[in-house]
């Protein structure tokens, strides 16, 4: 085989007006003011929540947007999250990077963290006895290094939804794993997590995208990463796919009034990876990469925008930058 | 995107080599590497390809498609490519080729495949790992547009467009030590405003902003195309009032600001200037303007109508 003339030789290129920086002005002003504002120290600058939504398989989507944030040195000072959303935050909240969480995602196996083999789900069905998600719990104690709320680097919330009297139960202190376990446990075949007299579900239920846990742990400015369904497309064909997509109808609307508290929204198209999809799940991260750093300078924009009083004192005469 | 521009000079000159006495396609290799494309396609009509076989029909049809391609017919072009993959699927210079003028349509999604492919012929393919740091630049993934670059920087690194592009990407991931290298390569190989403009960068990242605003100024100096100096007085003027140095940010924009006086990121950073000089209502005016502008620069005018509304809540 004849190998390609490689890029061969003195080759006069008509190069580019300017190298990749955003020269237009806005552009400019933006870097400037971006830079500015991320030379504060915490504390004089407003504080950068991240709420990861429910939505099963497809919340996967959030590692690639924590990915897009993390290389654009994007502030992120607490996180919360639902079911998947809950996973997910609680590992980056725990310390892992944006690359270590891209690649769990890369060798994910579902059965790692819940038991969904044939022989559980007839046991389901035959017997009538609900699913342990026991396992979740030891894989994200594992993952967490064993660590509780209040030992994490970054503050972090998850929410579950209490079946004895309907209302979603924020997580901000005591054992991790055991609240993100909570947080995904989803009704109908896994048995509620009893824990301090609550009678726990997932959080899916009753807060898809929780933005008012983010305000508790001090939120400021809250970016919201939405993994919704488009159930509108979807056909159920099984018990679990039927549950969670009354989960995700539900979620969808609870989410209209979720969404309007936001900051900045991040929506990757992942709408029709559906629950069993587990071949989609790069798919999934990939799309998260796409549109977070589509919507990098809107949401550098919104913050900078919103910091407009930090920044305005530095303005002012005998005031230090 | 620098991908397709290198692809098509690269081909030039090479037609002749494969060409020999007997060779069927020698007069259509003649005229590609003679630049007279519109020749190439008159000589390898519909007709011509009929009757051509096995290595000459290959190289017929990459001919054909570059031609066309030079031409601006990249639909065309597209059509060849296809078919000549179609009947030579592992011919590197067909897909490579078919890959580039996809990527060069913004095709992602069909040209990625295809670079794929060539890299799983031959790994170390400078073009294919070029397109795919490219695409993985534009789409987001920069740490594999990172590692493509370097992979065609280990094969040819001759080239100073392919080491601003690497610099940008390092840029981009705040390795601003390794972006400076690379844009340093660049100038070495060849100076230009944007390898100036990435070092100058490179350089404020790295927290040496007074190195940065220099290489800045030079640039100014040097750069004979107006707009770009326009746009480069704004930016000077920016990182000079990072630097609180008001005096020198002001004079950098004024030339700007008497050419285009409505400039609303001009009027901005004189604003900036008149605020910490405690000229209030000079600051007011010239926010006034900025904050019109935002038909053509809508940022800037919401940054200056929110500075309007705490000044004005302030005072």
């Amino acid at each position: 085989m004849k190998r390609l003339p490689l890029i061969a030789l003195a080759l006069l290129l008509p190069l580019r007006a300017f190298a990749a920086a955003d020269m237009s002005e806005d552009g400019m002003l933006r870097d400037h003011l971006w830079r500015q504002l991320m030379g504060k120290p915490k504390g004089k600058r407003p504080t950068v929540g991240l709420v990861l939504s429910a939505g099963s398989l497809r919340a996967t989507t959030h590692v690639g947007v924590i990915s897009v944030l993390e290389n654009a040195g994007f502030p992120i000072d607490v996180v919360a999250g639902t079911s998947m959303g809950a996973i997910i935050g609680s590992l980056y909240a725990s310390g892992k990077s944006g690359k270590e969480l891209m690649e769990l995602a890369r060798t994910f196996q579902p059965s790692a963290g819940i038991n969904l083999s044939a022989f559980s789900l007839a046991r389901l069905i035959l017997a009538d006895k609900l699913l342990s998600s026991e396992r979740t719990q030891k894989y994200i104690d594992k993952a967490v290094g064993g660590r509780r709320f209040e030992e994490l680097p970054k503050p972090f919330a998850c929410v579950a939804m209490d079946l004895y009297s309907g209302e979603s139960i924020i997580f901000r202190e005591g054992p991790l794993a055991l609240a993100v376990r909570a947080s995904m446990n989803l009704p109908g075949i896994f048995e509620p997590v009893e824990y301090r007299h609550r009678y726990l579900v997932d959080g899916g239920v009753a807060d898809y995208i929780p933005i008012d846990a983010a305000r508790l742990l001090g939120a400021d400015w809250v970016m919201a990463s939405i993994a919704e369904t488009d159930y509108t497309h979807s056909k159920p064909t099984n018990v679990l796919e039927s549950l969670e997509q009354v989960i995700d109808i539900r979620g969808s609307l609870l989410s209209r009034e979720q969404r309007a508290q936001a900051n900045f929204l991040i929506e990757p198209p992942v709408g029709d990876i559906g629950l069993a999809e587990t071949d989609r799940l790069q798919e999934a991260v990939s799309k998260g990469v796409v549109t977070a750093h589509d919507r990098l300078p809107q949401a550098m924009q919104s913050l900078v925008l919103f910091s407009m009083g930090a920044l305005m004192g530095d303005y002012l005469p005998g005031k230090a930058p | 995107m620098i991908l397709p521009a290198l692809v098509l000079a690269s081909a030039l000159g090479h037609a002749a080599f494969w060409a020999s006495a007997a060779d069927p396609v020698a007069e259509p290799s003649r005229l590609f590497d003679a630049g007279q494309f519109a020749g190439v396609v008159s000589s390898l009509s519909p007709e011509a390809l009929q009757r051509l076989r096995g290595d000459g029909l290959r190289r017929a049809y990459f001919l054909l498609a570059s031609s066309l391609q030079r031409l601006g017919r990249a639909d065309q072009a597209i059509g060849v490519y296809q078919l000549g993959v179609k009947l030579y699927p592992a011919d590197l210079n067909l897909l490579t080729g078919l890959a580039g003028v996809l990527h060069g349509a913004g095709l992602e999604d069909r040209a990625r495949p295809l670079f794929e492919k060539v890299i799983s012929i031959h790994p170390n393919n400078a073009v294919a790992n070029l397109g795919l740091a490219e695409i993985d630049y534009s789409l987001g993934f920069l740490d594999r547009s990172a590692r493509h670059y370097e992979k065609a920087l280990e094969t040819d690194d001759s080239k100073p467009e392919m080491w601003i592009a690497y610099g940008d990407v390092l840029h981009e991931l705040r390795d601003d030590k390794t972006a400076e290298l690379a844009y340093r390569r660049s100038l070495q190989l060849r100076p230009s405003p944007a390898a100036t403009l990435g070092l100058a960068f490179a350089l404020r990242g790295d927290g040496r902003a007074a190195d940065g605003i220099a290489a800045l100024r030079a640039l100014l100096e040097s750069d004979p195309d107006l707009e770009r100096r326009a746009q480069g007085r704004s930016l000077l003027g920016l990182w000079l009032l990072e630097e609180r140095r008001e005096d020198e940010a002001l004079a950098a924009v004024e030339p700007l600001l008497s050419e285009a006086p409505d400039d609303p990121l001009g009027r901005y950073i004189r604003a900036r200037v008149r605020l910490r000089q405690d000229r209030y209502r000079d600051a007011v005016a010239d926010l006034k303007v900025a904050a019109q502008g935002g038909r053509y620069a809508p940022f800037v005018a919401q940054v200056a109508q929110a500075m309007l509304e705490r000044l004005k809540g302030g005072r």
